[in-house]
């Protein structure tokens, strides 16, 4: 092993690491998509089942000169982030209010076990004829998604906040709401942050279920379509715009975490 | 002398589905003025049960507690919230008794300035030593200008160098703002050589077993590392040792 001489080394070498598993991914992704066109392009295997990369590709410029593509996507994304965040507002509002009461968490706890355990799309059909065949319907599918992981999680992580440092602010004169304010939510940012994560892959399925079921639009709608009218290319596209924007929504949440944590926890001071 | 805090007979039951458990039976003491009492027993005896009565946390089953004054609370860890910076997590009792005026705003920057917490203001807690975090916890305490202060087995937390460190850090800022001060603890020699008076409570239901007016020589100001190399020391070491001791016998 080579020995680390001076501060410039340490960070050349650890610059190089980075940029060497970031070429890795990237052939990685090349290499997959050349793989797949040259064996269509030979039928080795059977394009009118999996498609082909150029083809796709074709496709989705057609899509974005025509206009049809944001129309999808922007549908999509409306219904997800609405969804998103009902869902976790609503269901963080829930958390609050079992740790605020401990019998009315007691009171509800089997009926959220079964909810929990419910796959949730399941309800889909009847929570679209509830609730419209609109975006007000798919919507509430992703909440439904979304809403009882948020709860269950944001209530286990309320409750098992530091019983020491809810003792010292009720040494202070705290107050249930103000425990809540200066302890509580403050120190599950993290957390919270945790949940929204997931919720965000919850909302998209709950959006996509929604848009199979029901709907002339967005990118479920087109997937479901290409399926139908046997266009794997439609299909495809449909998927990989889906992974692009999961994969930015993922990102920018990241960044805001990074963020967080670069402001709150600490502050490198050079002495 | 004035009193800012007195127990007489004060009994206190805890009622669990197996039946009733006396933890304390008639406890009674005051502490006086500028004074500071150590109350040392056996683990699981009630020695919290008093803290918590003192503070208001819990309500006893019997007897009575005056009170003159307010009560300030320090516990075994520094409790300081991460995402507060030093002097937001020093500011917080403050925000909660919504006191947070010029006058106690100035109150506690003088504090944070003397005792020298002034270039570590906008550090948060996982930047500071030990030391420094406890020393900021007592800040945060001093902040609601509490008349009484109740040390919860302060620094139990802590290594041992740090601790000894920490105890006449604190013990000197105790003093110097006139506080009074329980201190609740194990440690024979902590009791010894920062109590005017130990009480040494016996096993559940604990009751008070002996009362030790705490006499040392000194040459010059004290402090808990001075006082434990007075003569008296060991005398009262043994003491307090065969005391606490002879429940193991029973």
């Amino acid at each position: 092993m080579k020995q680390i001489e001076s501060v410039e080394q340490f960070k050349k070498i650890k610059r190089r690491h980075k940029a060497f598993v970031l070429l890795a991914q990237i052939s990685i992704a090349i290499l997959f998509l050349l793989t797949w066109e040259i064996l269509a392009s030979l039928n080795v295997i059977n394009v009118f089942l999996v498609s082909k990369p150029t083809d796709i590709f074709n496709l989705f410029v057609r899509y974005l000169q025509n206009g049809e593509l944001f129309n999808h996507i922007k549908i999509s994304v409306y219904e997800t982030l609405l969804g998103l965040i009902i869902g976790t507002l609503l269901g963080l509002l829930i958390g609050i209010l079992l740790w605020w009461n401990d019998t009315i968490a007691k009171i509800f706890d089997p009926f959220l076990v079964v909810l929990n355990a419910l796959p949730k799309t399941a309800l889909a059909p009847i929570l679209i004829i509830w609730a419209g065949t609109g975006i007000k319907g798919i919507v509430l599918v992703a909440v439904s998604l979304s809403i009882v992981v948020t709860i269950m999680s944001s209530y286990n992580y309320f409750i098992s906040a530091d019983k020491e440092q809810i003792k010292m602010l009720k040494t202070m004169g705290a107050n249930k709401f103000q425990i809540l304010t200066k302890l509580i939510l403050p120190s599950n940012i993290p957390n919270i942050i945790n949940i929204i994560k997931i919720n965000i892959g919850m909302s998209w399925v709950g959006v996509i279920v929604g848009e199979f079921l029901v709907s002339r639009e967005g990118i479920g709608y087109l997937v479901v379509y290409g399926g139908q009218v046997f266009k794997l290319d439609l299909v495809m596209m449909g998927v990989f715009i889906l992974g692009i924007l999961a994969l930015l929504m993922y990102l920018i949440l990241n960044y805001i975490e990074k963020y967080y944590r670069h402001t709150k926890y600490s502050k490198r001071h050079k002495v | 002398m004035k009193s800012l805090l007195t127990f007489e007979d004060v009994s206190k039951s805890f009622f669990t589905e197996t039946g009733k458990t006396e933890v304390l039976s008639k406890i009674s003491f005051t502490l006086h003025e500028d004074e500071i009492i150590a109350v040392i027993g056996p683990s699981g005896c009630g020695k919290s049960t008093i803290l918590n009565l003192a503070s208001s946390l819990d309500l006893q089953t019997s007897g009575e507690i005056k009170k003159d004054g307010n009560i300030g609370y320090m516990f075994q860890r520094d409790n300081l919230f991460m995402w507060r910076n030093v002097l937001d997590n020093i500011k917080l009792g403050l925000e909660i008794s919504k006191t947070l005026n010029k006058d106690n705003l100035n109150y506690v920057n003088d504090l944070i300035n003397k005792y020298g917490l002034k270039d570590f203001s906008k550090y948060y807690p996982n930047e500071l030593s030990g030391g420094m975090r406890q020393r900021v916890a007592l800040i945060r305490t001093l902040a609601l200008k509490p008349d009484v202060l109740l040390l919860d087995e302060p620094f139990s937390a802590l290594d041992y160098q740090t601790r000894l460190f920490v105890l006449d850090d604190v013990y000197k800022i105790i003093k110097s703002e006139k506080k009074s001060a329980i201190i609740v603890t194990h440690d024979i020699s902590e009791a010894i050589s920062v109590a005017d008076k130990v009480i040494v409570l016996s096993n559940r239901p604990c009751i008070i077993k002996k009362v030790l007016n705490i006499k040392l020589t000194i040459d010059g100001e004290r402090t808990p590392t001075l006082a434990r190399k007075s003569k008296e020391f060991q005398k009262y070491f043994d003491l307090i040792y065969k005391e606490l001791n002879s429940y193991e016998a029973d």
